[in-house]
């Protein structure tokens, strides 16, 4: 596991951000912590980079403990906080010199990485100090930023707040290549659809508790057996003949019976797909009916 | 902690200073009101050499060394700029340093550095070492204006003037230090770089303008009681028991008088009693001024100059010009080691606060949640 919370709890002045959270992130994944305002994911993240010290429990990072050695994890970590802030007064290049002499690389190193992640962010060959720069462009800085001790591990948090639309399409590429390139990033938000389109899998806190966790595709599926079935859509050229499974609890045809929707307790599509062509019968749709991330948010947040 | 980092933090915010447009408008007025003061004061110095010149011209003698002579210092021209030297000494540091950390916590700056490979020691320190950087550039460049202007005016300082110019140098620095480093642990505490500023401004407030109010002799005594009464007086025999200083037992008549020998007693106690009490007063004045950067400054300014005051006041008639037997003065001259003894605990105590302000900043800083 590339990232390990184990019974993490911090509170403030006897109230509880973060309640006993365990999670286990694999190497690689692009993992989204999900929940509304005052979840405890920023707390949590926070606690996994180490500037806020957890009351009890612990944060490892490929296996290093984060409270006991910080400087170790924060070598092979990139963070972007959400209210990402750099030195107004500086430009970008002079802001990344800035951040990058902390980490122990010889000069000419340095140099060039800088001019390669202003390239790779298309921040290249501007004098502008940072003061005057967009909203977009900050966050696009925050990236670079982080790549810049070409990180194993990255962690952005709320990276889309008060992006527009095209600033918001660039990283969700950026987060797409890091995972190519074999990283693990993860990423809080609040934004449903968001993480849906960026993350593999995903946590969801509610009132700094772990209410569930689960890869992105496998989350709704569970979420649909434990709210008592989901609903798989047939559509064929010709009648569908009669189907029988323990799973399927019930079937609707329409008057041609070319249309069909089963009401089902378990994922029996590849059954279904089998049983169809056996009989001849040619597939024109097959879909599952199943709970949006958003829907499994909500039946989870207010199951808590 | 790791040098490297430090230098790393430390450069980029002397950088800052220096090119900070709060800095460099302060430093600016420094420079323009201590030169404008100087000019005025060497203009007056100027005055008053020539009128000796004048004088001794009239007598027919003539003094190798006229500035010590005619009542007019150098170091009196220092302290003409002194005052504003001070109001603008404290607030440089307090403007350098109310909102280092609170700005960086607002604009979020510091939740970035910190998530970068560095102890936050590295990150304070810097801090400090930047600030204190600047200030020691910035008071330089002021010494060696003040330097450049008597230079300009033809008047080269003899060596307790030099020495003075440097310990004057030398607690300036202090004093902006302990500014600074008030303001930077006030930084730490606060929220906002708005709350900050207030803070900081009440206390420097407390420190020059509170603070030496309770060292005025009256408020001092509301604090010990009143001073001892003085007996009351015996008819015949006794006098001089209005005044303490007057009363010497020799000198009271009718001394074989039982009644005359109880209160000359009870005289010579009311003395010691009194002096004690005055003893007790300064002491408490003293304890309470070490607290303030502002009168520990004032206090190194007035022992800097005290020795030639003393010489000039037995030197001359007041007026600055010499009395009618010019002969040698026969008050002590300016003697460096008892300047340093006097001016020691001032000295030890400007560099006490920066140090314990700066180290109730490093406790906070290293404890404090970034959220």
């Amino acid at each position: 596991m590339m990232i390990t919370f184990e019974r993490l709890r911090k509170e403030y002045d006897g109230v509880a951000a973060v309640d006993d959270l365990s999670l286990e992130i694999p190497r690689g994944e692009v993992f989204g912590l999900l929940g509304p305002n005052g979840a405890g994911k920023t707390t949590t993240i926070l606690m996994l980079v180490g500037l806020i010290q957890p009351t009890s429990g612990r944060c490892l990072v490929d296996g290093i403990d984060v409270a006991l050695e910080p400087i170790a994890v924060k070598r092979r970590m990139g963070f972007m906080p959400d209210d990402v802030g750099f030195y107004e007064n500086m430009t970008a290049e002079q802001n990344l010199a800035y951040f990058a002499a902390i980490y122990d690389l010889p000069r000419a190193v340095r140099a060039e990485r800088i001019a390669d992640v202003l390239e790779r962010l298309d921040l290249g060959g501007l004098d502008k100090k940072v003061g005057g720069y967009s909203r977009g462009m900050v966050q696009r800085l925050g990236i670079a930023k982080i790549l810049l001790n070409d990180p194993d591990v990255l962690v952005l948090d709320e990276p889309t707040a008060n992006l527009d639309p095209l600033c918001v399409a660039e990283y969700r590429e950026i987060v797409r290549s890091l995972r190519a390139e074999g990283r693990t990033v993860v990423v809080s938000s609040h934004i449903l659809s968001e993480v849906a389109k960026v993350c593999t899998s995903v946590a969801i806190l509610a009132r700094g508790r772990l209410v569930a966790s689960g890869s992105v595709t496998d989350l709704p599926f569970r979420l649909a057996q434990t709210a008592g079935g989901m609903a798989i859509r047939v559509e064929t050229r010709s009648p569908i003949p009669e189907l029988d499974h323990p799973s399927i609890l019930a079937a609707e045809y329409d008057a041609n019976r070319c249309r069909a929707r089963f009401q089902v307790t378990d994922d029996v599509r590849d059954w279904l797909v089998d049983q169809l062509r056996n009989a001849g019968v040619t597939i024109r749709e097959l879909a599952v009916e199943e709970p949006s991330l958003e829907e499994v948010f909500m039946r989870y947040y207010h199951a808590t | 902690m790791r040098l490297s980092r430090l230098r790393v933090v430390a450069t980029k915010e002397f950088h800052d200073h220096l090119t900070s447009r709060r800095f460099l408008l302060i430093a600016v007025l420094l420079l323009l009101v201590v030169s404008i003061g100087l000019v005025g004061g060497m203009i007056n110095y100027r005055t008053a050499v020539d009128r000796y010149a004048g004088t001794i011209g009239t007598v027919g003698e003539s003094s190798a060394d006229p500035g010590s002579a005619t009542g007019v210092s150098l170091l009196d021209v220092f302290n003409s700029v002194g005052e504003q030297i001070l109001l603008i000494g404290a607030i440089l540091g307090i403007a350098m340093g109310f909102d280092l950390v609170t700005r960086e916590k607002e604009g979020g700056s510091l939740k970035l550095l910190l998530s970068h490979p560095i102890y936050r020691d590295e990150v304070i320190n810097g801090k400090g070492l930047g600030g204190i950087g600047a200030i020691a550039g910035l008071i330089f460049v002021t010494f060696a204006v003040v330097l450049g202007v008597l230079l300009a005016f033809g008047v080269v300082p003899d060596g307790y003037e030099a020495f003075a110019l440097v310990v004057l140098g030398l607690a300036t620095l202090l004093l902006v230090v302990s500014y600074f480093s008030v303001a930077l642990f006030i930084s730490t505490i606060s929220r906002t770089g708005g709350t900050a500023l207030v803070a900081a401004l009440v206390v420097f407030i407390v420190l020059s303008s509170l603070l030496p109010v309770f060292v005025d002799p009256n408020v001092v005594g509301v604090f010990m009681g009143p001073p001892p009464a003085p007996p009351s007086l015996s008819p015949p025999g006794l006098a001089g028991t209005q005044s303490v200083g007057a009363v010497e037992p020799a000198l009271v008549p009718g001394s074989g008088n039982g009644s005359d020998v109880t209160g000359i007693e009870e005289s010579q106690r009311y003395e010691r009693e009194l002096q004690a009490y005055e003893e007790r007063r300064l002491s408490l004045e003293g304890v309470i001024s070490l607290f303030s950067p502002t009168l520990n400054f004032r206090q190194v300014m007035r022992e800097l100059n005290t020795p030639v005051l003393t010489s000039v006041a037995s030197a001359g008639t007041g007026s600055g010009l010499p009395d009618e037997s010019p002969a040698e003065p026969e008050a002590p001259m300016a003697s460096v080691p008892n300047v340093v003894e006097s001016i020691l605990p001032n000295l030890i105590a400007l560099l006490v606060i920066p140090a314990l302000f700066f180290g109730l900043a490093y406790a906070r800083f290293m404890r404090m949640d970034i959220r």
